[in-house]
């Protein structure tokens, strides 16, 4: 307990010199009250994010370059229409299509009404850009995809971003935030994206995070849905030593639907601890939810899915699925099925499993010729082909097989030769 | 082709299900194992294809690999299937995610590879796989479906009999193929394993009826009880089974 005093009390101290706008202040204040989560709080009670705050981090913001070289290299094929370099937006590459308006400014300008925690709070006093696109109405201007790079000059230290996108009414919005690093050191990073789904229109966002084998990556994403419009979000995560995904959507217009998937890969000592939020505020909204999570090692995988129908919101059909696939002894899954319903005239189900590959169908792949090594690989495709067939977007879907694939199966293959 | 002698086996930690079978297949004959409900038919089989959920604790399968007879209790499954053993199962499984295309595509060439010949693309796989499905009565988009997932009983047997015309392999072990077949269903499954044997190959059928044998002709008829093969005979056996029952052999012993 002392020593987390501690780290508060040298995150605080490192904070007081920083020109604080009034909300940044606000959020300061709580922070000063709560300190960093801990596991005795409901909802990180798997988490512990104490290791990533040490006292020599840096908390504040640092400058840093890339070359051309090492962006291409990073962005591994993905065409960015957007690229933040710790943080900062690189003007360089910034390659916004037709139909989307982009700002920058030093203020937060997004929902005041979204209940934070203190990581939340850490990233609004510390962002000094507030990035915000807005997809103009009846617009579909195509994908975007947003790099997020770390330089070695972010190690040990915490760096901050916010995004905020406006999707205006009867548009179509396809957007993918990647998160990358070139090196293996140590980094904290804290992003948030808040997205506002007008009437009608339909978004997609797929957060992608490939983080490096040291860091902790905290993000949180918070989404507000009005009335027949549509998202679809996807977190995706094979990287980082610990990643925290928050994800907290708004459904408040009738017709309202959201879709909120993902997959989690995770090997070595591996954590990553997604934290969903549903909210059905009003009549006839609908949700849908798959979560998957492919387990080896000793790594840790968690999920947690609370939805909650608040009182009126009748005819609510909602639907919430964890499955977890565990393949050594020693992975470990937690899975945190939520409900809370206030209204009478709804239709929800949810569910979780955690298992291992199964012996009967390796058996019969085996006896069709193909070997022990191969029918495993199979089998765990078919396992997150599932999860993977919910992104809409077919490129983005396309590259995150060829990227689970190869990267993520390395790995495995060549622990099964040297096993062999 | 195949050779057992004195074969014992058991479930892992398990009873003696297997208990001292002997028996010899040629190539070009088809052998029907017939018995009543735990008798050990089915375990014979998985025994032979290399099912890990049993142990084998006495006796030898012998099985010709290139002119040579060879332990085959030395391979694994997988191995086995690349030296032509094929297991046609009583329950084919689902495999959520796995396309059957795929699934089909990477067993042939994997069989393939092991037996020396070049793999084939998916394009010229697609094509090999035409005429079969025309055998099977199959319709193409079967293909572009998880293995198994959602077929009805009947499909899932053709599939079978699909991944048997495809592999071809020289001993076929054909597992209750004839249950929860209807009559038409039954038809075109023993069409296409008519048309696949040849002399070069052999058929072990495990059934509980005489049914299939009216379709696929049997050379040998065997009766399996206890773990044992209580008498063997001609195709009329089988068709003697299904006039008194089993009693009157297993009574006998």
């Amino acid at each position: 307990m002392k020593e987390r005093e501690e780290l508060n009390k040298n995150i605080l101290d490192q904070m007081m010199s920083l020109n604080l706008s009034s909300d940044a202040q606000k959020a300061f204040d709580r922070f000063k009250l709560q300190g960093l989560p801990h596991k005795k709080l409901e909802d990180y009670k798997y988490t512990n994010v104490d290791a990533f705050f040490p006292k020599a981090l840096n908390i504040k913001a640092v400058a840093g370059e890339l070359t051309n070289d090492q962006v291409t290299k990073l962005a591994r094929g993905i065409k960015p229409q957007l690229v933040l370099i710790n943080g900062k937006v690189s003007n360089e590459y910034s390659n916004l299509p037709d139909g989307v308006e982009f700002q920058i400014s030093d203020s937060f300008t997004g929902n005041k009404d979204f209940p934070t925690d203190s990581l939340e709070d850490l990233n609004l006093i510390l962002t000094e850009q507030f990035i915000k696109l807005t997809i103009k109405k009846d617009s579909s201007p195509g994908i975007i995809n947003i790099l997020h790079l770390n330089t070695a000059e972010a190690i040990n230290s915490v760096g901050a971003s916010r995004l905020l996108v406006n999707i205006e009414a009867n548009s179509v919005a396809r957007i993918a935030e990647y998160f990358n690093s070139p090196d293996q050191g140590s980094y904290n990073r804290n992003h948030m994206t808040e997205l506002t789904v007008a009437k009608n229109a339909n978004a997609e966002h797929v957060k992608v995070v490939t983080e490096g084998a040291e860091s902790f990556h905290f993000g949180s994403v918070k989404a507000t849905v009005e009335a027949n419009a549509c998202l679809h979000s996807f977190t995706f995560t094979t990287g980082g030593k610990l990643s925290r995904n928050n994800i907290n959507i708004d459904l408040v217009g009738a017709g309202a639907r959201g879709e909120v998937n993902g997959l989690y890969a995770l090997r070595g000592s591996q954590q990553c601890d997604n934290f969903s939020h549903i909210n059905h505020k009003v009549e006839r909204t609908e949700s849908e939810q798959l979560f998957k999570a492919v387990l080896d090692d000793v790594s840790h995988g968690i999920f947690t899915g609370k939805i909650i129908v608040h009182r009126d919101a009748q005819l609510v059909d909602s639907s919430q699925l964890n499955k977890n696939l565990l393949l050594s002894k020693k992975a470990h899954a937690d899975t945190r099925p939520q409900l809370e319903v206030y209204a009478d005239d709804v239709k929800c189900a949810h569910g979780a499993t955690v298992g291992q590959l199964s012996e009967e169908e390796l058996f019969y792949l085996e006896s069709r010729a193909i070997s022990p090594r191969d029918a495993k690989i199979m089998l765990c495709h078919g396992f997150v082909q599932e999860a993977l067939d919910k992104i809409k977007h077919v490129e983005t879907k396309k590259y995150l097989e060829n990227l689970l694939y190869t990267e993520y199966e390395e790995d495995i293959h060549q622990r099964m030769r040297e096993e062999a | 082709m195949i050779e057992i002698k004195n074969l014992h086996a058991k479930v892992e930690d398990g009873d003696e299900i297997l208990r001292g079978i002997n028996l010899t297949i040629k190539p070009g004959e088809v052998h029907a194992i017939m018995g009543p409900n735990g008798s050990g038919k089915s375990t014979l089989a998985k025994v032979i294809a290399g099912h890990p959920a049993f142990e084998v604790t006495e006796g030898t399968i012998q099985y010709d690999v290139n002119n040579k007879l060879t332990d085959l209790l030395e391979f694994e499954a997988y191995e086995r299937a690349q030296k032509g053993i094929f297991l046609g199962f009583q329950y084919p499984v689902e495999i959520p995610g796995v396309s059957n295309f795929g699934f089909l595509h990477e067993s042939f060439n994997e069989v393939c590879k092991a037996q020396g010949v070049n793999e084939v693309t998916e394009e010229e796989f697609r094509e090999f796989l035409k005429p079969k499905l025309d055998l099977l009565e199959m319709n193409a988009s079967f293909l572009d479906r998880p293995v198994n997932t959602g077929f009805s009983g009947g499909e899932k047997k053709k599939n079978e009999i699909l991944q048997m015309a495809v592999l071809n392999p020289r001993l076929s072990l054909l597992d209750e193929t004839d249950s929860g077949l209807d009559i038409d269903a039954l038809k075109i499954v023993s069409k296409g394993v008519n048309a696949i044997k040849n002399k070069y190959n052999a058929v072990l059928l495990v059934t509980h009826y005489q049914r299939l044998l009216d379709y696929i002709v049997p050379d040998y008829v065997h009766v399996l009880s206890n773990g044992q093969i209580i008498k063997s005979g001609g195709k009329e056996l089988a068709l003697e089974l299904e006039e008194k029952g089993y009693d009157w052999l297993t009574k006998v012993q």
